[in-house]
């Protein structure tokens, strides 16, 4: 049988079934994406490579919890979320200022642009969401990040779906103003 | 249509979201709006400045990490599979030795009483059984093979009653034995009998004696199932601990958040 043609859910069946090599494909199609998740909602890269690891602990530990019914997408997601809350419990207190944010290399998505451009841009834009609250940052990411439909996210965070859109709208503008406002300055 | 109302709609109009009705509302206002047009422009830059801005790869030493705990999991898994099969093996040859003891003690009271066995004898009969079984046990620990060993240990689950000398001998084998599978083996079947306060206590200590990863995470899931407060301090030691591996480290931190 080939891994590569089996679906999420199909991979986690399988693994709830004890067949733990099935976790690897899983492995390499979410590590990137819960990362970047990670890495948006803390901005800090050894946090959020512990955090995916620990997510997939979390995941052979408790597989028999996962419901063959469930979108896995959507199961990861939740407990990447209970994670991220576990952690951020921890971390609240020692937590310094907003604008302590870690330099992350990303890539570049053009040759015609700047390094340092790009760079200055990413910058900026990762200063404003950190001054997002926890609730608009998280729903802000899922949404315009990871590229999560408004039904999706309601799933993960057990919304309605037109909360979840209005929610994320308000947002973005709170975003907007954040984004636009340091630059006047 | 005020500035306010139409706020609500400039992001969802920026994202085409809007039906016919909201789209044109929004739109006769815009036009006689120049706050509302700016504050659409910077709606729209802002969206393209999130669309253009990249994943990042997570460094290659993460899969290899993942990789690690996934085979300390299997090697884990794999083990509960073989306890199992050889627990179905040694049955058949304690039931073997059993059946052989009553033929003799039948036989021995046939011949002494003339026929009739009362319950007197039958439970002492069942003390002799349990006994013989531990016997068994204990000889098969001293054993050279690994594997032998563990079949010792797994014995453990067909006592009812295990005496004293039988659970310090677990005990024992838990923080001596020098193969790190004979131990965990010992930590399964010390589970059972974890509702002695004695046992669980030993149980929480043997983070002392622990230097093998995979003994370390049995214990540390055995302490998360027994919901075992007390053993929240161990947890925070193997976390502050410098040699100790990261795998573990990440389950203790897990486990800490289950005992808190």
């Amino acid at each position: 049988m080939n891994q590569a043609t089996l679906s999420d859910e199909e991979l986690m069946i399988r693994v709830r079934e004890d067949d733990f090599d099935q976790l690897v494909p899983l492995f390499d199609r979410y590590q990137k994406p819960m990362f970047n998740f990670f890495l948006r909602l803390t901005s800090d890269t050894d946090a959020s490579e512990d955090l995916v690891q620990n997510l997939f602990i979390r995941i052979m530990k408790y597989r028999s919890s996962y419901r063959s019914e469930h979108k896995f997408r959507t199961w990861i997601y939740q407990m990447g979320r209970n994670l991220f809350y576990d952690h951020y419990r921890k971390e609240v207190k020692t937590r310094e200022g907003f604008m302590n944010v870690d330099k992350v290399n990303f890539e570049p998505f053009s040759a015609h642009e700047e390094y340092e451009v790009i760079e200055g841009r990413e910058q900026k834009l990762r200063m404003a969401m950190n001054q997002l609250s926890d609730d608009k940052r998280e729903l802000l990411v899922m949404s315009k990040f990871q590229g999560m439909k408004y039904e999706e996210i309601a799933k993960v965070t057990d919304m309605t779906v037109s909360n979840v859109k209005v929610k994320v709208h308000r947002a973005i503008n709170s975003l907007r103003e954040i984004y636009f406002q340091t630059s006047e300055l | 249509m005020k500035c306010k109302e139409c706020q609500e709609l400039m992001v969802g109009y920026a994202q085409e979201e809007l039906n016919a009705q909201e789209k044109e509302q929004y739109e006769i206002h815009l036009q006689n709006c120049n706050d509302c047009q700016s504050k659409l422009r910077e709606t729209k830059e802002l969206l393209n400045i999130i669309d253009l801005s990249s994943a990042v790869e997570p460094s290659s030493a993460l899969r290899s990490e993942f990789m690690d705990s996934l085979n300390i999991e299997k090697s884990r898994i794999g083990a509960q599979k073989v306890r199992e099969v050889n627990f179905s093996k040694n049955f058949y040859r304690i039931a073997a030795a059993v059946a052989l003891l009553i033929i003799g003690y039948s036989a021995g009271t046939l011949i002494s009483h003339g026929g009739d066995t009362d319950t007197n004898e039958l439970s002492e009969l069942k003390k002799e059984v349990q006994s013989m079984k531990q016997m068994v046990m204990m000889s098969m620990l001293r054993d050279e093979s690994a594997s032998e060993r563990i079949q010792a240990v797994n014995y453990v689950e067909g006592f009812d009653e295990p005496s004293e000398e039988v659970i310090e001998t677990l005990l024992r084998t838990l923080n001596e034995d020098e193969s790190p599978n004979v131990r965990r083996a010992a930590i399964n079947a010390l589970e059972k009998f974890a509702y002695d306060e004695h046992v669980r206590l030993m149980l929480i200590r043997s983070f002392e004696f622990q230097t093998d990863p995979v003994v370390q995470i049995t214990l540390i899931d055995l302490m998360v199932d027994l919901e075992e407060k007390r053993a929240a301090k161990k947890f925070q030691q193997l976390i502050d601990q410098e040699d100790i591996e990261k795998i573990v480290k990440n389950q203790a931190e897990i486990g800490l958040q289950f005992l808190i």
